[in-house]
C-alpha cells in the first residue's frame, strides 16, 4: 500500500523532551520507506547581525550526529532576509546595503517573529524549487512553537498589502494545507508537559493549522502490568493514563534507558502510519 | 526591597515554583507581589485569577497566606501606559496592537516596564516568572532592545519623515529638524515600501511616533536591568528539570547568563529530583534495575554538571498528583526549609 506523506513535517517540543533525536530517527525511517531525499532543518542563528563565529547549542548536537547519513541544514537569519530581500528587489547589492542599516537591524528586532516568517518562507521556497524531496524541520527547543506558527497569521495582518503580505498569505495558505504541513508535537508522559501540548495543539488548531500529531516520548505504560513496581512508579503510570485517556490520541514512544537513533527508527518503523 | 526572578524554559514547573516561593514568604511574614504569567487553568483557579483579572493586582488568600498576585498582561499594560502619557488611541495602531497581544512578542519588553511599575508600590518581595521567550535572558536583552532602538532608527526615520511628522505635537521642536538629512533612509524605505507596500509603511511610521511619544515608560524600564544585575537587590532562580534538562543545555545556560549576572546572585533549582524515590527502590529483576540504573545515572551526572556551574544549588522533589495545590504545599515546605538552613 502506497503511504500518503507530507512534504513538510514540524517537530515541536520542549528542550529535553527527544525531539531532535526523534526527528532524526524519523528522517532516517522516512528516506528509507520513501527513497527519497530527506533534509532535516533547522535555525542556526536568529540574529540579524553577523556572527558567523557563533554557534549555538544546536549546532553542537548536530555535529555530533552528523554521521547518521541526512543532509543537515542550518538556517541563519541574515543569509536569510538577505536572500529573500535579494530576490524580491532583484539585486543582491541594494539587499545587503539594507541589511546594513541600523534602522532595519532595529525594525527586525521590533518585529519579532519576523525571522520565522522568512525561515518558513525559505523553506516552503525550497519545496517549491524541489517537490520531490521531504523536509523535517527540527523546530527551535526554548521557542515556543506558538510563537512560530502565530506569527505567519500576525504578519498577514500586520502587512495588509504588498509583496511581504502576498508572501505572507501564501505561506500562511501553504502551512495550513493539511496534506502539505504535519505539526508533529512531543510530550513527555507528566501533567505539565502534556496539557501544554494539548494546550499548543488546540491553540494551533485555532489559528488555523490541522494536521497535528502528538507523540509521548518516554512512556511507562509497557510498565504497568509489570510486578514489584516501586510506589513512584505506579503512580507516574497512573497519572499517564489519567492524562492520556481521552480524545486526543497520542502515540507513545516506550521509555528506553538507551534511546539510540537507531532503537528509535525501529521504533518508529512499526508505526509509521500513525505518525506519516 | 527584593526582586526574585524565576526564569527558565516552559514546563519545567516554573509557576507552581515561583507560587510556592511567594506562599512561603508570605508564611513568614512578607509583603510578597507574584508576577505570573499565564498559569494554568487549574493554577490560575487556585490563584483566585480569571482571564479578566489579567492586569490587576489581586489579594489572594492562598494555603491561610496573604499574597499579592498580578497575572502579567502586555495588553494591558501597554494600554495603561498609553494612558499615562496622555495618548490613549494609540493602542489601536494595528501592528502594536498585534505585538502586544499573546505571543506577539514585545511580552518581555512590556513585562519590564511592567515590573518598573510594580517597583514603585511598597512590597518587601516581589517574585517574578519570566515570560514565555524564546530564552530567560530575551528578558534583560529586550532592555538592549530599547536603547538600541531609541539610539539610531529614530535619528533616522525622523529624518526622512519630514514634514509628514507632526514635530510639535511630539514636542520634539527644532531638534530633530536639526539633524542633518541623510540620503539613505528615504531611499531605503522607498525600497522597503516596494516590498512591504504601502499600509505596512504608513502603520509602521506610526507605531514608531506612538513608542516615541511613549518612550520615557521603555527607558524608564531600561533602568530595571542595572537592578536585576545588581545580586544586593536581586536573587536569580534558574529553574530546569531532572525529566527535560541535559548536560549540554545546563552549560549552555550558564555561560549566557553569566554576561548578565554574577554567578553568587543565580540559584540552580532543579526541578522533579527521582534521587529520594530512587535510592529507596531496591528492583528485584534486571529490566527494572536496567530502568533504575538509567535514572539515577542520568540524575547523577545532571547534578554533578549543574553543581559544578552554580555555586548555589537547590533540588526539589517530583510530586504526583494532579492537583496544583498539592504542587505549591510540597514546594512550599521544601522552601522553608531552605529558608532555615540559611540557603536563602
Amino acid at each position: 500500500m502506497q503511504e500518503k506523506f507530507s512534504q513538510f513535517y514540524i517537530f515541536t517540543g520542549k528542550g529535553g523532551v527527544g525531539k531532535t533525536t526523534l526527528s532524526l530517527a524519523f528522517c532516517k525511517q522516512l528516506q528509507e520507506e520513501t527513497k527519497k531525499k530527506v533534509k532535516l532543518v533547522y535555525f542556526r542563528s536568529n540574529k540579524i547581525e553577523n556572527d558567523s563565529s557563533f554557534q549555538s547549542f544546536e549546532d553542537m548536537q548536530f555535529q555530533q550526529l552528523q554521521n547518521e547519513g541526512i543532509e543537515i541544514e542550518g538556517l541563519e537569519l541574515r543569509k536569510s532576509i538577505q536572500e529573500y530581500m535579494a530576490r524580491k528587489l532583484k539585486s543582491k547589492t541594494i539587499s545587503s546595503w539594507i541589511l546594513k542599516t541600523p534602522f532595519f537591524t532595529s525594525l527586525v528586532n521590533m518585529l519579532p517573529g519576523f525571522n520565522f516568517v522568512v525561515y518558513l518562507g525559505q523553506i516552503l521556497d525550497d519545496l517549491n524549487d524541489d517537490p520531490d524531496q521531504i523536509v523535517v524541520l527540527d523546530a527551535p527547543a526554548s521557542g515556543h512553537a506558538l510563537t512560530m506558527l502565530q506569527a505567519v497569521a500576525n504578519f498577514k495582518e500586520i502587512f495588509q498589502s504588498g509583496i511581504v503580505y502576498n508572501d505572507t498569505k501564501k505561506i500562511f495558505s501553504q502551512l495550513t494545507d493539511p496534506n502539505l504541513l504535519k505539526i508533529i508535537i512531543i510530550t513527555l508522559p507528566t501533567q505539565l508537559s502534556v496539557n501544554e501540548a494539548k494546550e499548543l495543539k488546540s491553540d494551533l488548531n485555532e489559528i488555523g493549522y490541522k494536521n497535528i500529531q502528538l507523540i509521548t516520548n518516554s512512556s511507562f505504560l509497557y510498565l504497568e502490568n509489570e510486578q514489584e513496581l516501586p510506589h513512584f512508579l505506579i503512580e507516574k503510570i497512573k497519572i499517564e493514563k489519567e492524562l492520556l485517556n481521552d480524545s486526543i490520541s497520542t502515540f507513545k514512544i516506550p521509555f528506553s534507558s538507551k534511546q539510540t537513533i537507531k532503537d528509535l527508527s525501529s521504533e518508529i518503523a512499526s508505526s509509521t502510519k500513525v505518525i506519516i | 526591597m527584593k526582586i526574585e526572578v524565576f526564569c527558565g524554559t516552559g514546563g519545567v514547573g516554573k509557576t507552581t515554583m515561583a507560587a510556592a516561593r511567594a506562599i512561603s514568604l508570605a508564611e513568614n511574614q512578607k509583603e510578597v507581589l507574584l508576577i505570573t504569567i499565564d498559569p494554568s487553568k487549574r493554577l490560575k483557579e487556585i490563584l483566585a485569577l480569571t482571564n479578566d483579572d489579567a492586569g490587576i493586582v489581586k489579594e489572594v488568600d492562598l494555603l491561610e497566606n496573604k499574597l499579592s498576585v498580578l497575572l502579567m498582561s502586555p495588553e494591558k499594560t501597554f494600554q495603561r501606559m498609553a494612558q499615562k502619557h496622555g495618548r490613549p488611541e494609540i493602542t489601536q495602531n494595528r501592528i502594536l496592537k498585534i505585538l502586544a497581544g499573546p505571543y506577539g512578542g514585545l511580552n518581555e519588553i512590556l513585562s519590564l516596564i511592567e515590573l518598573n511599575e510594580q517597583m514603585q508600590a511598597n512590597y518587601d518581595v516581589i517574585i517574578l516568572d519570566t515570560p514565555p521567550g524564546s530564552h530567560f535572558l530575551d528578558f534583560l536583552e529586550s532592555s538592549h532592545k530599547i536603547k538600541v532602538f531609541f539610539d539610531k532608527s529614530f535619528v533616522e526615520i525622523f529624518q526622512y519623515l519630514g514634514k509628514s511628522v507632526d514635530y510639535q505635537h511630539l514636542n520634539l521642536g527644532n531638534k530633530v529638524m536639526k539633524f542633518f538629512v541623510s540620503s539613505g533612509v528615504k531611499k531605503l524605505l522607498g525600497y522597503l515600501k516596494s516590498v512591504t507596500g504601502d499600509i505596512f509603511i504608513n502603520d509602521f511610521i506610526e507605531a514608531i511616533q506612538a513608542i516615541y511619544i511613549t518612550q520615557k515608560s521603555f527607558l524608564d524600564a531600561t533602568k530595571v536591568e542595572e537592578q536585576l544585575k545588581d545580586s544586593e537587590m536581586t536573587q536569580w532562580f534558574l529553574v530546569t528539570s531532572v525529566e527535560q534538562s541535559k548536560h549540554k543545555q545546563a552549560l549552555d545556560i550558564k555561560s549566557k547568563a553569566e554576561s548578565y549576572i554574577s554567578n553568587n546572585s543565580v540559584c540552580l533549582v532543579l526541578n522533579k529530583s527521582l534521587k529520594e524515590n530512587l535510592t529507596s527502590w531496591e528492583p528485584q529483576n534486571n529490566k527494572l534495575k536496567e530502568i533504575k540504573e538509567s535514572f539515577l545515572k542520568k540524575e547523577n551526572s545532571l547534578t554533578a554538571a549543574l553543581k559544578s556551574q552554580f555555586s548555589l544549588f537547590l533540588s526539589f522533589p517530583e510530586i504526583y498528583s494532579l492537583d496544583p495545590i498539592n504542587h505549591i504545599e510540597v514546594l512550599k515546605e521544601k522552601w522553608n526549609t531552605n529558608s532555615i538552613k540559611g540557603i536563602l
